[in-house]
């Protein structure tokens, strides 16, 4: 089994719903900028990840359903509106209100169990062994539900990885696991810290199918999700899905300008040549899908309906401060 | 005790598991030893594969992060897993997903949707054996320090049969330790269903001049330390509390309110331990009832794999008996001072 690129996006499966895709990406990008203006305004909470330009992951989790489990990072939020979780209650948990996702306990750590988003682990890595078992849930119950663990190529080289790779297979889970490759671990170059380019080479040792995507090639990521989606339902087991583009932002907010492991030229040209947005948009115009009005009114809609959702979260209250002792066993004693 | 059928500790816990999973489909077990062939660590185990098949009582690699964290995602995801760690020892490799992903999780997230992680985890453990300090090591307080897991300690086979069921209902995360020297103990021990609630403790022995709260295999070395006492005419009342947390301090101190001293027993390092939580509970509702200082017997060296060297550092029936002597003969320095 040898790892492969992607499948030339002329052979997009038509029920691929390429423009709900579209929607998300848009909505996404529009949290993150209106998240951003509100944690200038002083009422956010907790810090940011930016992951702007990265949103051609969407494709994949924008073609899950209802019963499916969906982990996200530090980082790759876009799970959280891909899977349809209220925006104000993302907006509210982000400023401590009572309306949040976790009533303020969790800040970026979000669970809407109604939509199989379990929650993050703090810890990277953490999350390859969860899905793992949640994906033995799916089989032990019998049903065709599939789950899809992201993480970063930083986190990738840790030991969880392999653990949780190598049981998905053995036991043959409806497991996806994707790889967010964007060549920047935290404020390090991602070859100094990986021996060689490709994460998802690691599937090799497992026997797992793998491919690896430009995530600018919206089309390209979401035939490969679709593929690893109907291979996991139908009991084929885990695929690992890399998506590979350049981090256009710093690790963290604060983090000072011009660090040198960035590479700027690259990053610029990635800007301008490597949007998934753009990308996806051109293609859309191109098919006739939409009109470039059309791909106009998505982004001033989605900037709408998250300004309204801050609004909305804004309105929520901070919590009573006896939410401070629920939502744990804590004993007799503590 | 409704029947006087007997059965090993280890047999107990096996019976509990087989029947939750018979009552329940969401049970099931994962672990590095847990196949048809683990009779002689799990007897029965094998009737249970047999019976239940491989998906449901699942070996697992060596992969105790793995065992660990998948067990949360299932629990998430609606199942009712038992982690079987082999060793308390090697779970303690798995640390962040017991103590975070189990004991955290659900607060992290604002118990969102009714979110619960109802997981067991098997922490066979012993601090007597001769395999060295990493194996031979019993991190209870370890995870009594963590907020969010609940802490068995049975000592007898109709306790572990009884905890054991009361752990895979419960709709929080249960470690469950099972001490080393326990687990070929007989007892008699129910047939049928058998829940016993968290956070009852049982008093193994009834005294009046010390209290000796005992940790698992302790209780055993604490009753034997009672009867050698007994010919001196010191009566000490020996408590097993069966569960950390919820730790029945009620009970604890209702006995220091009879007997006035009190000396804890375990075998985790005494240090941040199990007796200096216990001791200052005690102190923080009874200080007026305690007579002496609370002294701990428990070990502040590791586990050294020499049988010579084991006694030197372990708890051992001689100690828990001088200890008692020492609580009960205690004197304020002021007057040794003066005589």
């Amino acid at each position: 089994m040898a790892n492969r690129t992607a499948a030339p996006t002329s052979d997009i499966s038509a029920d691929i719903d390429l423009e709900r895709i579209y929607r998300d990406m848009v909505r996404c990008r529009a949290f993150e900028e209106t998240f951003l203006e509100t944690l200038k305004e002083g009422y956010v909470n907790v810090g940011w990840h930016p992951c702007v330009g990265e949103e051609g992951l969407c494709a994949i989790y924008s073609q899950l359903r209802d019963g499916d489990y969906c982990g996200y990072t530090h980082r790759i939020f876009y799970p959280w509106l891909c899977r349809g979780i209220d925006p104000a209650s993302l907006f509210a948990e982000a400023c401590g209100r009572i309306g949040g996702t976790a009533k303020g306990k969790g800040g970026t750590h979000v669970a809407d169990m109604s939509k199989g988003i379990i929650g993050r682990s703090g810890m990277q890595g953490g999350h390859f062994p969860l899905f793992v078992g949640t994906a033995m849930a799916s089989q032990l119950r019998g049903d065709d539900s599939v789950s899809v663990v992201t993480a970063g190529e930083g986190c990738s080289t840790i030991g969880l990885l392999h653990e949780a790779a190598n049981h998905a297979a053995v036991w043959k889970l409806p497991v996806i696991f994707v790889c967010d490759n964007n060549q920047y671990m935290q404020c390090v170059g991602t070859d100094l810290i990986w021996a060689q380019p490709d994460v998802s080479r690691l599937a090799l040792a497992y026997d797992m199918p793998s491919v690896i995507v430009p995530g600018d090639d919206v089309v390209a990521v979401a035939s490969a999700a679709r593929e690893a989606i109907d291979r996991a339902r139908q009991g084929g087991g885990p695929t690992f899905i890399e998506v590979k583009m350049i981090r256009w932002g710093p690790h963290y907010l604060n983090e000072p300008d011009g660090l040198s492991y960035r590479d700027y030229d690259r990053i610029e040209v990635a800007r301008k040549e490597a949007d998934p947005i753009t990308n996806l948009g051109a293609h859309l115009l191109e098919v006739g899908n939409l009109t470039q009005d059309e791909l106009d009114s998505t982004y001033d809609q989605a900037r709408e309906e998250m300004q309204a959702a801050v609004v909305t979260a804004l309105a929520s209250p901070a919590p009573d401060v006896s939410e401070a002792y629920t939502d744990i066993f804590a004993g007799w004693d503590v | 005790m409704t029947e006087e059928r007997k059965l090993s500790y280890k047999q107990a816990v096996i019976e509990a598991i087989g029947q939750e999973m018979d009552r329940d489909e969401t049970v099931f077990m994962m672990g590095q030893t847990v196949t048809e062939w683990d009779d002689h660590f799990n007897p029965g185990i094998s009737g249970l594969v047999h019976k239940f098949g491989v998906t449901r009582i699942r070996p697992t690699a060596l992969v105790e992060h793995l065992e660990a964290g998948a067990g949360v995602g299932a629990a998430l995801a609606g199942m009712r897993p038992i982690v079987d760690l082999f060793s308390a020892a090697f779970g303690s490799v798995a640390y962040d997903e017991i103590f975070a992903k189990a004991g955290l999780w659900t607060y992290e997230h604002g118990g969102n949707g009714g979110m619960s992680v109802p997981i067991v985890f098997r922490m066979p453990y012993t601090s007597y054996g001769t395999s060295g300090a990493e194996h031979c090591r019993s991190p209870l307080a370890q995870y009594m320090h963590g907020i969010g897991l609940a802490i068995a300690v049975p000592t007898t086979p109709a306790d572990a049969k009884g905890l054991m069921t009361a752990a895979i209902r419960a709709d929080f995360p249960v470690a469950f330790f099972e001490p080393g020297p326990l687990a070929q103990v007989v007892g008699p021990v129910p047939a049928g269903e058998y829940i016993l609630p968290f956070g009852s403790a049982r008093i193994a022995r009834e005294g009046s001049d010390c209290t000796v709260v005992a940790v698992g295999y302790q209780v055993a070395l604490a009753l034997e330390a009672a009867a050698e006492l007994e010919r001196d005419g010191i009566e000490i009342e020996v408590i097993d509390p069966r569960t950390l947390v919820p730790l029945d301090i009620e009970a604890i101190t209702r006995s220091v309110l009879k007997t006035g001293h009190l000396v804890e027993v375990d075998e985790d390092f005494a240090r941040c331990g199990i007796g200096a939580e216990v001791a200052f509970q005690v102190q923080e509702r009874v200080f007026g009832a305690l007579q002496a200082p609370v002294v701990r017997v428990a070990p502040r060296y590791p586990s050294p794999s020499s049988p010579v060297l084991n006694r030197e550092v372990m708890p051992t029936a001689e100690k828990i008996a001088d200890a008692v002597r020492n609580v009960i003969n205690y004197r304020p320095q002021a007057l040794l001072v003066e005589s």
